[in-house]
């Protein structure tokens, strides 16, 4: 079958399941069509989700008594303009009383404007970072999310005296997360509730930040190690792109997605430093010894990107990026459940409830939520 | 006998043109779609209205050239998109959005399946409307999630009758959606030609006897 034949079969197939009047086969038809072509999927999904095509059939209803588009401009005032092509090709042949007519028929139709304003989405940010000296600096950064910020002074114990004269931080809330690129062109996504203290120049031997939260981190190449502080531990990178976290203070989850980094507790040379690959996690954990283990860093970094897009996934592990985005705590009645795979896209910045019920709607499988924890099965 | 890429050609020209007749057939196949489209994006109905009333305006006071018509359509959903997006973000620029294509990152879409819900809805809503008036007031009634004894109250037919008209209606509604045409734009230009070259007929015969 052609796209375009595949795409109508597609149409039909979905109105039909907006009424829930799929035979099996056709179901399997679906589900087949959904596997093979992505974007297919993703218009799925987002149906499937929302699931009040009721509304926008109200508003379908009411389009039906819809004026010609010369009518509406006409509306606008405009009438002159809009007809004349009109007119002009009929004005040879015939003269006055037709422009009396027309004169006539624009008159009686008087114009109703309507306007509406909405503003619905917050402005982009100007975030505040101040110093350690307190003097305050403006800065316009990138954000993914918007939403509130705070930014907050610090004393840093853990950097040089030199560097700490300049040092700004950038905190974010529950709500919010920044996309902050430094002055060597290094790009750090902090992700919710974590700090960043950065200076405002790195020095000639080092690029070091400090960090509790979580980042992901896309080091510029540079002639100087780039280091980022936690609690915990040490991240030392040569030429990379890793994820950090480092909220609780006694641990530090480092994820290796390329290049090369080595990882050690505070204080410790740096020859004996863990190297990671990209694909390992490390484990820094104050009074123990660093763990490395083969990860899927899907989970890891889906939270970076801002959308999670996955293919024949099994649910555990996208249960396990709701259980990062969303701080929840997700438990499978049947375990069984946890080896469905999945295909789809979700966004991170949207509610957790549309997903669940997403989930629920393509598995079958009862989903539900209390407080900040997710039963899966029944 | 014109072929298809004919009409299609001599419609461009004459959108090129500003020729209004053009401009309302070109409306009339897309405003629905770039409606709901824009209902989508705002979930706000009237402001859907207003953008796309607002786009089509603004490309006819500019007399947008296009080199092909089949980017006609492409433009419409970046300009509808452009337009709910900056709508929300800052309602005194709107113009900006439209003319520089800002956000236009967010175009990634393939142009095939940028309105495909509003396409999957049209159809699904074409089959709705054919339904007789009764059967169609009980389906949407039941679709909501009623209960066939709600709608027996509500609409003061008998609970068998609810019964009859649900089966009836999806019987017809699965048989709709199997046979009705998914063809949408230009694929029906001929018609909405042949619409069009009415109109003018009956302008000038009616033009002619005042």
């Amino acid at each position: 079958m052609k796209k375009k034949e595949l795409y109508e079969r597609f149409n039909r197939l979905m109105a039909k399941k907006c009424l829930d009047i799929l035979t099996s086969q056709e179901e399997e038809e679906l589900k087949d069509m959904l596997h093979r072509l992505p974007e297919l999927e993703a218009i799925h999904n987002r149906m499937m989700t929302k699931n009040d095509w009721q509304q926008t059939y109200e508003l379908h209803r009411k389009l039906r008594r819809t004026s010609p588009f010369s009518r509406s401009l006409k509306k606008k005032g405009q009438s002159r303009t809009s007809l004349r092509t009109i007119f002009i090709r009929y004005a040879a042949a015939i003269l006055l009383p037709a422009a009396a007519l027309l004169t006539y028929y624009l008159i009686n139709d008087s114009p109703q404007p309507t306007e509406t304003e909405k503003d619905l989405s917050p402005k982009p940010f100007v975030a505040t970072i101040y110093s350690s000296e307190g003097h305050r600096k403006q800065q316009t950064l990138t954000i993914s999310a918007l939403s509130s910020y705070s930014v907050k002074e610090l004393g840093a114990e853990q950097i040089s005296e030199e560097e700490s004269k300049h040092l700004y931080t950038l905190s974010t809330t529950a709500q919010n997360e920044f996309r902050v690129t430094l002055e060597d062109g290094t790009t750090i996504h902090l992700n919710h509730n974590s700090q960043l203290f950065f200076p405002q120049h790195f020095g000639s031997m080092q690029r070091r930040v400090f960090l509790r939260g979580e980042a992901h981190v896309k080091v510029s190449k540079d002639s100087r190690p780039f280091i980022i502080a936690t609690d915990a531990g040490i991240v030392k990178q040569y030429g990379t792109n890793f994820n950090v976290k480092a909220y609780d203070k006694t641990q530090t989850e480092v994820v290796l997605i390329e290049g090369s980094i080595g990882i050690g507790h505070n204080g410790v040379d740096e020859e004996h430093f863990v190297r990671l690959k990209p694909g390992q996690m490390g484990r820094i954990r104050t009074n123990a010894d660093i763990q490395v283990e083969e990860v899927d860093t899907i989970p890891y970094i889906a939270w970076e990107t801002g959308r999670f897009n996955f293919e024949d996934y099994p649910l555990e592990n996208i249960m396990e990026v709701l259980e990062r985005w969303y701080d929840i705590e997700v438990e499978f009645k049947n375990p069984r459940l946890k080896t469905l795979r999945f295909n789809g896209d979700i966004d991170r910045y949207g509610s957790i409830a549309p997903i669940l019920k997403a989930i629920a709607h393509i598995t079958g499988v009862n989903v539900s939520l209390h407080g900040k924890r997710v039963t899966v099965g029944n | 006998m014109k072929t298809d890429e004919q009409h299609r050609e001599h419609f461009l020209a004459r959108i090129n043109q500003g020729d209004i007749a053009a401009y309302d057939t070109l409306y009339k196949t897309y405003y629905e779609l770039m409606t709901l489209y824009a209902f989508r994006l705002t979930n706000d109905a009237v402001l859907a209205e207003d953008v796309v009333q607002d786009v089509f305006t603004s490309i006819w006071e500019r007399r947008v050239q296009f080199a092909d018509y089949r980017a006609i359509r492409p433009y419409l959903y970046r300009a509808v998109h452009n337009e709910c997006v900056n709508h929300n973000i800052h309602p005194r620029s709107r113009q900006i959005a439209i003319d520089e294509g800002l956000f236009a990152e967010s175009i990634g879409h393939a142009p095939d399946t940028s309105f495909m819900e509003e396409e999957i809805y049209r159809l699904l809503f074409a089959a709705i409307d054919r339904l007789p008036k009764r059967c169609r007031e009980v389906m949407l009634k039941s679709l909501e999630g009623k209960k066939n004894g709600e709608i027996s109250e509500e609409m003061e037919l008998s609970v068998e009758t609810v019964k009859t008209q649900k089966r009836r209606g999806l019987t017809t509604l699965r048989k709709l959606l199997d046979d009705i045409s998914t063809e949408i734009g230009f694929l029906s230009f001929a018609s909405f030609l042949l619409s069009d070259l009415m109109f003018h007929i009956a302008l000038f015969l009616f033009l002619l006897l005042v």
